[in-house]
């Protein structure tokens, strides 16, 4: 055998534990789930006896009598926009703050990234707690002070409340990518224009933001293509409610499923899901393109 | 405020060294500093503190006495009289059981994903021929892939294989295990970018001592990666750790919940559990990530930043 079939051989070899892997837990339900997708099936099993009954109903039904999917995909793009255009620019605030040579310095920054290693599940009882209903810790205080009726969960309140915790949680994290960033930002352009007088907030706009640009992109990217498929957090928090408020689009796929009685919208859910995939497929691919032309990469 | 101060923190010495200044002038830009200074610490302790605070309200809540001074207003003093609050939690959420099933999921997939990883990844990084490119390519758009697509058909698949109606607990658990096998996409790519770094001529010399193509990995690669496997060792526990989505869909049996879970199903909105109790479990569900995060700061830190350059 030669070199070259050598090295193949063992190419395969290395990456079959990928191969083998992404055909049965990636490829094959893709398939499965396009397929399903044009059938009424509510379970696997009466899908094999009413087999070949193919139609676009289903992808018809969600863009024309499905108003809660609608919904979710308004509530997850105010979402996501709102998570990744608030989040990075609070972000990239608190890296300047935390930018500065402080005693501690270190300690400050592993406590701003705490918060988004509460898993999950804990957060929303915390919040649940400290600001959902009568009887959290807010209401008793709001009502001590004497304001009634003012509801963070409320039909109008609920997303952008969401949207807060989950910054709140985040930031810390998208703060330190912006950190990194921005000690790779070469002091002497900074020393240039401070002599050609550009004042800070000048240096800021025209020096600072241009070179931590690719950082930032990579974490607005994955932000946002992260926030489109928001589940846990906010099933854990609202459920989706008041009135569909707040629910996303990955919650109206897994809600098909009813866990008590077992029952399956199979091929509804599935259509879904594949309506799903293919936004964010073309936001990916609009967002990559759209800033690959303003993003400096450092050559 | 901050983007003002932030040059004035960063200064350069250019205006300083610029021309004579009288002194009262100077006096003048140091008290300006001292109390730039101290408000720069003042916001920065403020802010952090802040950031901290749901940590403080957690253990604030679990040390009360009653379910309802959890939330009163005014405050009422924590004590650690209430200290049996936390076996109680224990109790009620059936901890050593969950953390069991927690450790164990967590351990056998952490294991088997970064093993399958590092061979993948070797596989992309020293054999390369007429397929490295394309497949590549594959692996980097799956790190695009939605879950959402294929956790439905997923679901099915299981449960038409009989896995989560099967009478095993170990069975059971497999869905959230199996997957692992295929590696961690973002991680292939991280280690082969990783592994292309550490110069081809070290495993052609081993090679011509008679080294095999595993044994090179092992012997050599590897102990060369320790710390970008530290680093995603430790996002692969906390990951675990905190998986609440898929622990959820397969696992609907109190006998196989996971820490995630019953934390979920014990605290948060239809709760009856007293809300201290409620807050114990939580402590005890979040302080292992906690004192991980500070004892490995560094990697945490390091860890975010390459995490993030996702292309």
């Amino acid at each position: 055998m030669s070199r070259e079939r050598v090295r193949t051989r063992k190419f395969f070899l290395f990456i079959s534990p990928w191969l083998i892997g992404l055909s049965l837990f990636s490829l094959a339900p893709m398939l499965l789930s396009l397929l399903l997708s044009f059938t009424w099936g509510t379970k696997i099993t009466t899908w094999t006896s009413k087999a070949m009954n193919f139609s676009f109903r289903n992808y018809v039904h969600i863009f024309t009598g499905d108003s809660v999917f609608l919904r979710s995909i308004s509530n997850t793009f105010i979402y996501a926009f709102l998570r990744v255009v608030v989040g990075i620019f609070l972000a990239t605030m608190l890296a300047l703050l935390y930018n500065h040579e402080l005693k501690g310095k270190k300690l400050y920054r592993t406590m701003a990234y705490a918060p988004s290693l509460i898993p999950v599940a804990a957060a929303s009882s915390i919040w649940i707690l400290l600001l959902k209903g009568d009887s959290s810790l807010i209401q008793r205080l709001l009502a001590e002070i004497g304001v009634l009726g003012f509801d963070l969960f409320s039909k109008g309140m609920a997303l952008f409340t969401v949207v807060a915790l989950d910054l709140f949680c985040s930031v810390g994290s998208t703060m330190i990518v912006v950190l990194a960033s921005l000690q790779s930002v070469p002091r002497e352009l900074e020393e240039a224009a401070m002599i050609d007088g550009a004042n800070a907030f000048h240096r800021f706009w025209n020096i600072t933001v241009p070179m931590i640009s690719s950082g930032l992109m990579f974490s607005s990217v994955t932000g946002f293509i992260g926030a489109l498929q928001t589940y846990a957090k906010v099933q854990l928090l609202t459920g989706g409610d008041p009135e569909y408020a707040t629910i996303t689009m990955t919650m109206t796929v897994l809600s098909r499923y009813n866990a008590t009685t077992g029952n399956l919208a199979l091929g509804y859910a599935c259509a879904e899901a594949w309506v799903i995939f293919t936004i964010i497929m073309i936001f990916t691919v609009i967002y990559l393109k759209l800033l690959d032309r303003k993003v400096y990469y450092g050559d | 405020m901050a983007t003002e101060t932030t040059f004035k923190g960063a200064a350069y010495p250019v205006e300083e060294t610029n021309n004579a200044k009288t002194p009262s002038m100077k006096r003048n830009t140091r008290a300006k500093k001292i109390v730039g200074q101290t408000a720069l610490y003042f916001f920065t302790i403020i802010i952090s503190v802040t950031f901290f605070l749901p940590f403080v309200f957690m253990v604030y809540g679990s040390l009360q006495a009653t379910s309802d001074t959890v939330t009163s207003w005014p405050l009422v003093a924590p004590s650690f009289r209430n200290f049996g609050n936390y076996v109680k939690a224990m109790e009620v959420m059936d901890f050593f059981n969950a953390l069991g099933n927690t450790l164990f999921i967590l351990c056998t997939s952490t294991v088997l994903q970064i093993s399958s990883s590092v061979l993948v990844a070797y596989g992309f990084a020293r054999f390369k021929n007429k397929y490295t490119e394309p497949f590549f390519m594959l692996l980097l758009s799956t790190m695009m892939l939605p879950w959402i697509v294929t956790m439905v058909p997923s679901y099915v698949i299981y449960a038409e294989l009989g896995f989560i109606s099967s009478s095993s607990v170990f069975v059971r658990k497999l869905p959230l295990i199996l997957p692992a096998i295929s590696g961690s996409a973002f991680n292939i790519y991280m280690l082969r970018n990783y592994m292309r770094g550490i110069p081809q001529a070290i495993d052609e010399a081993a090679e011509i001592d008679g080294c095999s193509s595993f044994g090179i990995l092992i012997k050599i690669l590897v102990p060369n990666m320790t710390p970008i496997l530290t680093t995603m060792l430790i996002f692969a526990v906390t990951g675990s750790w905190s998986d609440y989505v898929g622990p959820s869909i397969y696992l609907n049996d109190k006998e196989l919940f996971t820490l995630a879970l019953s934390i979920g199903n014990f605290a948060g909105s239809t709760s009856s559990v007293e809300k201290q109790l409620q807050m114990a479990g939580c402590t005890l569900y979040t302080l292992p990530l906690l004192i991980l995060l500070f004892t490995a700061q560094k990697a945490f830190m390091k860890g975010i930043v390459t995490t993030s350059v996702k292309g």
